[in-house]
């Protein structure tokens, strides 16, 4: 039998293919299965670590408790399956509060391979990090030009008038009472009633820094009738930042005021309402440390930096 | 059986085995690569997909000032995705609103930046050569902060 070693031969080099052809096969069907299932879990798990954050800062900025912040962190991590010390998951949480509270969340998790386990890459690591700030704001944008009483709030700061309520001028460079309002044009002295105008109009920004404490109180005597107009004309049903001082005209914090309208004329009231749990893009956190912010007088910010 | 027709049916057998292999090898090879290329289409299928959401969150969070898109984060993370996705190409940064409709003017916190991304791929499998490469595009949106 001359040719049984040669057939024999040849049934090594179908083996030799057959292997190879199988390792290329396993290697892109594992590729396409295994990347992609990588690529889903590294979405997954930035959403966890997105919502982890959140969840710490706001966590914190009810408490002002770093070990509370961090748990509450990672259980919103583990309710979105990423679960601390659990399968070589670790959820890293760190706290700062030298710019309002910002939390950061960092998830490291390893994705487990189906195909290209058999070529000894058995998981693949996939990290993400989230970092989420949360304050109650020493910055706003658009601010109205009025001021409210500290008295319109309760000693935690929630707003006492979250219906409609009408607010009256006193005529006093501060509010005198919690249903008092004064004008403001963001100045010292007299009330600039031209530049409250165009601030309702929105034809005028006014860049003015205010630290918690300072006296913010403008004379108001006068008549101010066309601006009650201007109120009911340009600024129905929108929401502004007001500045809140105590009873000493001294500024106390942001809140959010929502106009409904204003009635000049011998009544001179605006009717609106405050908004309570109130976050807006309008109000920002940017320089004060937790626990030197101005305080919660119905709005926050809470929002992603990273 | 004499000895030279043994020899000729062993020509004529070497003759089809060759033809059957040709055959065979063909079928394969276009098994083969065809599944290569399907792993590899749907590779940089999920990873646009992938890309499109990850530079969609980091623009959400890095605007950029003054046009959408335009922040080093947001550079960075296309540098990064495009290390996965050969190819990747951002063509579009727009600000919606929660409905799709385009937003006017400055993008805003409580408005959304929709990325616009796509790659293109091109099958080794001869057979596809005619309709190569093939454009792969996604969008994905996510809320300004």
């Amino acid at each position: 039998m001359p040719d049984r070693p040669h057939r024999r031969a040849e049934s090594g080099q179908i083996l030799v293919v057959f292997a190879l052809s199988l390792m290329i096969i396993i290697g892109m069907v594992g590729l396409a299965m295994d990347g992609g299932a990588t690529l889903a879990q590294r979405r997954d798990q930035q959403t966890a670590a997105d919502l982890a954050a959140l969840a710490g800062a706001n966590d914190y900025l009810l408490t002002n408790n770093a070990a509370e912040s961090i748990d509450r962190a990672r259980s919103v991590s583990a309710a979105n399956n990423f679960t601390h010390g659990t399968g070589g998951t670790n959820v890293g949480v760190t706290i700062d509060t030298s710019n309002g509270v910002e939390v950061t969340v960092a998830v490291a998790s390893g994705h487990k391979n189906s195909f290209l386990g058999a070529l000894g890459m058995a998981t693949w690591p996939v990290t993400t990090q989230a970092t989420a700030l949360a304050g109650f704001p020493d910055n706003a944008s658009g601010a109205g030009p009025f001021i409210f009483s500290i008295g319109a709030f309760e000693n935690d700061g929630t707003p006492k008038y979250q219906t409609l309520t009408s607010f009256g001028e006193g005529n006093s460079a501060i509010p005198t009472s919690e249903l008092d309002f004064a004008w403001t044009n963001y100045g010292t002295g007299n009330v600039n009633t031209t530049d409250v105008d165009n601030i309702i109009k929105g034809d005028l920004v006014i860049d003015k820094t205010v630290t918690y404490g300072e006296y913010i109180g403008q004379d108001n005597s006068g008549n101010h009738n066309f601006l009650y107009d201007d109120v009911n004309t340009y600024a129905p049903n929108q929401d502004f930042p007001v500045a809140v001082v105590d009873a000493n005209g001294n500024f106390m914090g942001w809140a959010t005021f929502h106009v409904v309208g204003a009635t000049g004329g011998s009544t001179k009231t605006i009717q609106g309402y405050f908004l309570a749990s109130y976050t807006s893009s309008r109000l920002t956190v940017s320089s004060c440390s937790s626990g030197a912010c101005p305080r919660y007088l119905g709005s926050y910010v809470l929002k992603l930096t990273n | 059986m004499t000895v030279p027709q043994r020899a000729r049916r062993r020509d004529r057998d070497g003759g089809q085995g060759i033809v059957e292999f040709a055959l065979g090898i063909t079928v394969f090879l276009m098994l083969f690569i065809g599944l290569i290329d399907l792993a590899r289409a749907a590779f940089l299928y999920n990873g646009l997909s992938d890309a499109a959401q990850a530079v969609a969150r980091v623009t959400s969070v890095h605007p950029g000032d003054p046009t959408l898109g335009s922040s080093p984060e947001t550079t960075t993370s296309v540098t990064a995705e495009g290390r996965l996705v050969p190819g990747l190409a951002v063509t579009a940064y727009d600000c919606v609103d929660i409905s799709g409709a385009s937003v006017t003017g400055d993008c805003k916190p409580g408005s959304w930046v929709k990325v616009s991304v796509r790659t293109s791929f091109t099958p080794v499998l001869p057979l596809l050569s005619p309709f190569g490469p093939i454009t792969f595009t996604m969008s994905s949106s996510a809320k300004i902060q």
